[in-house]
C-alpha cells in the first residue's frame, strides 16, 4: 500500500486539477468534471453494470481467453522449430500493423452485430503480446540450465515442461497484465465501430446526444475494471511467482 | 574405464583446433583433477564426455563403447549449482530422476536418504535462495549423485565459495568419494585443492591439447590438512603451479 501513495496523491492532484478546469470552462457537454461523472454513473448504475458491462466483459473475457490459447500455441509452435518461427514471425509482426479502426467495420459486414466481430477486434489487438512475451520467455532459459538437463538424458518436452514453462511464467502474467487493459480496450473500439450494446456501443450512443458525463462514464468504468483486474493478477502473480527475481 | 582415443576437436566459432589427437584412459574409482590455464579446454573435455560437443575426429569410449550409444553414463555438476529457484530443495533434487521416470515411491525413498546424507533434510522444502552457497552446493551434488551414473563430472564446484567454506566441502567431497567408490573427475585453478582431492593430476600446458601430463599425488586417504604440509608435497605443489604459471600470459 506505502509504495502506491506516491500514485495515488498524483491522481487525487490530478482529479483536483481536471475539476477546477471543469468549473472554469463550465461546459459539461464538453468536459464534464469528474464529480459529474460519479453522479452520471450512479444514476445509470443499473443500465451500465447489468446491461452494458455484461456485454463488454463476455467480449472481452472471450477474446482474452482465445488469444491466451492462441499465442501461447504460437509461441510454442515457433520455440519448437525455428522453420515455423521463420514462417509465423513476420506474419504476427504483420498483423500489428493493421489499423484497428479501418478493420474492424469489416468484421462487422463478415460476422454482423453477432459478438464475433467485436471478439475477432478484441483477439487481433491481444494475442500480440501474450506470443511475443510467451515465447520469449521460452527463449530466455539459460543455456547451461538447458545444458544440464540434456546432460540427465532430458529430452525436448522434459525440458519444455521441467525448464522452458517455468521460465516463462513470469512473462506469462506480464503478458495477461498488457492483454487485460487491451482486450477491453479491443471491446471498446469494437462496440464503438458497430454493435448493439456494450459500454463502447453506449458511450458512443451518449455522444450523440451531446451527453459528456454519458460519453465518460463508461469509460471510467472500464479503466476501473482493467485497474482491478491486473491488480488481481498481479497478487496471483506475486503468490505463484516468489522466485521472478532469482532467475 | 573412460578413454579419449585420438581426440580433435574445434569449436565451430574458432579457427583453431582445441585439441589435436589427445588420448587418456581413466580407470573406474578414480579421483582426477584436471588443471590448467583460463581457456585451455578443461570444460570442453567434460563437454565431450558428457557429448553436449561432438569431436570432429576420434572416439570417447566408455567401457569400451562410444558414449552415443550409451545413456546415463555420466554425471555432470556446473560451477554454478543451477538449482531451480521454481523448485524446492527436494524437487530440485528429484530432477534426474523425474528425468529417469522412477516411480514416486521409489524418489521419496532415495531423495530422503540423499538429504539425510548431505545434511540437508531440515532444509528439503526451502527454496535455493534460502539456502547458503555451500549448502546449494551440496545440494547440487546430491542431485548430481542422484542421476546414479558412476563417473561424475565435477567442473570447478567450489571455486565460487569462500576459503573457509571450500575447505569444509573439499573434506566432505573426499569423505562422499570414499564412500560411493565413484569415478570423479574434477576440474579446478586450485592446484592445492588438486593435491588435497585426487589421487591422479592431469595438467593441460598447451593449446590444442595434445596431452596431459599426469602426476601421481603420493597421499594415501583419509587426508588431512596437514598432510599439505608434507615437503614432497609442498614440492610437488610449487613444481606444478611453476608448469602452470610459465603458460600464463599477463
Amino acid at each position: 500500500m506505502r509504495k502506491n501513495l506516491p500514485a495515488i496523491f498524483l491522481t487525487f492532484v490530478l482529479l483536483i486539477l481536471w475539476q477546477v478546469i471543469a468549473i472554469i470552462i463550465n461546459a459539461h457537454y464538453i468536459l464534464p468534471a469528474p464529480t459529474q461523472i460519479l453522479v452520471k454513473l450512479w444514476e445509470l448504475r443499473e443500465n451500465l453494470f447489468f446491461v452494458q458491462m455484461p456485454a463488454t466483459m463476455s467480449v472481452t473475457i472471450i477474446g482474452l481467453v482465445i488469444s491466451i490459447f492462441m499465442g501461447i500455441g504460437l509461441a510454442v509452435v515457433m520455440d519448437m522449430s525455428p522453420k515455423i518461427e521463420n514462417a509465423l514471425y513476420p506474419i504476427i509482426i504483420a498483423s500489428q500493423t493493421i489499423p484497428t479502426t479501418a478493420i474492424a467495420p469489416l468484421f462487422v459486414l463478415w460476422f454482423g452485430y453477432s459478438i464475433w466481430s467485436k471478439v475477432l477486434v478484441a483477439i487481433l489487438i491481444t494475442f500480440f503480446p501474450i506470443t511475443i512475451m510467451v515465447f520469449d520467455g521460452f527463449k530466455s532459459t539459460k543455456r547451461e540450465m538447458e545444458e544440464l538437463l540434456i546432460t540427465y538424458g532430458a529430452g525436448k518436452w522434459d525440458i519444455f515442461f521441467k525448464l522452458k514453462v517455468p521460465t516463462a511464467l513470469p512473462y506469462f502474467f506480464s503478458a495477461i497484465k498488457m492483454a487485460i487493459p487491451l482486450s477491453i480496450i479491443g471491446a471498446a473500439i469494437a462496440e464503438w465501430l458497430g454493435a448493439q450494446s456494450g459500454l463502447g456501443y453506449f458511450s458512443k450512443r451518449m455522444m450523440t446526444q451531446l451527453d459528456g458525463e454519458g460519453v465518460f462514464a463508461p469509460i471510467v468504468l472500464l479503466s476501473a475494471i482493467a485497474m482491478v483486474s491486473v491488480a488481481i493478477i498481479g497478487y496471483i502473480e506475486e503468490k505463484c511467482i516468489k522466485w521472478r527475481k532469482e532467475i | 574405464m573412460l578413454e579419449f582415443n585420438n581426440i580433435t576437436f574445434k569449436y565451430s566459432s574458432d579457427d583453431y583446433n582445441m585439441m589435436e589427437g589427445l588420448s587418456f584412459k581413466v580407470k573406474d574409482g578414480e579421483f582426477i583433477s584436471i588443471i590448467g590455464a583460463s581457456g585451455c579446454g578443461k570444460s570442453t573435455v567434460f563437454r565431450l564426455i558428457n557429448g553436449l560437443e561432438k569431436p570432429q575426429q576420434g572416439k570417447v569410449l566408455v567401457d569400451g563403447a562410444e558414449i552415443s550409444i550409451k545413456k546415463n553414463y555420466s554425471a555432470y555438476m556446473p560451477q554454478k549449482d543451477l538449482l531451480y529457484p521454481w523448485r524446492t530443495i527436494e524437487k530440485n533434487i528429484c530432477l534426474p530422476m523425474e528425468i529417469q521416470r522412477k516411480s514416486k515411491a521409489e524418489m521419496a525413498q532415495t531423495v530422503e536418504e540423499m538429504l539425510k546424507e548431505v545434511g540437508l533434510w531440515e532444509y528439503r522444502n526451502k527454496y535455493p535462495k534460502d539456502l547458503s552457497g555451500g549448502m546449494k552446493q551440496r545440494a547440487s551434488f546430491a542431485r548430481t549423485l542422484l542421476t546414479g551414473s558412476e563417473m561424475l563430472l565435477l567442473d570447478e564446484p567450489f571455486s565460487a565459495l569462500d576459503s573457509l567454506t571450500k575447505i569444509s566441502l573439499q573434506e566432505w567431497l573426499v569423505g562422499e568419494w570414499q564412500k560411493y567408490k565413484k569415478t570423479i573427475l574434477f576440474v579446478t585453478h586450485d592446484v592445492e585443492e588438486a593435491l588435497f582431492l585426487s589421487k591422479k593430476i592431469f595438467i593441460i600446458k598447451d593449446r590444442p591439447v595434445t596431452y596431459f601430463e599426469e602426476y601421481e599425488v603420493p597421499l594415501s586417504y583419509p587426508r588431512s590438512r596437514e598432510d599439505m604440509k608434507r615437503s614432497d608435497i609442498a614440492d610437488m605443489k610449487e613444481m606444478l603451479i611453476n608448469q602452470l604459471r610459465q603458460k600464463v600470459e599477463l
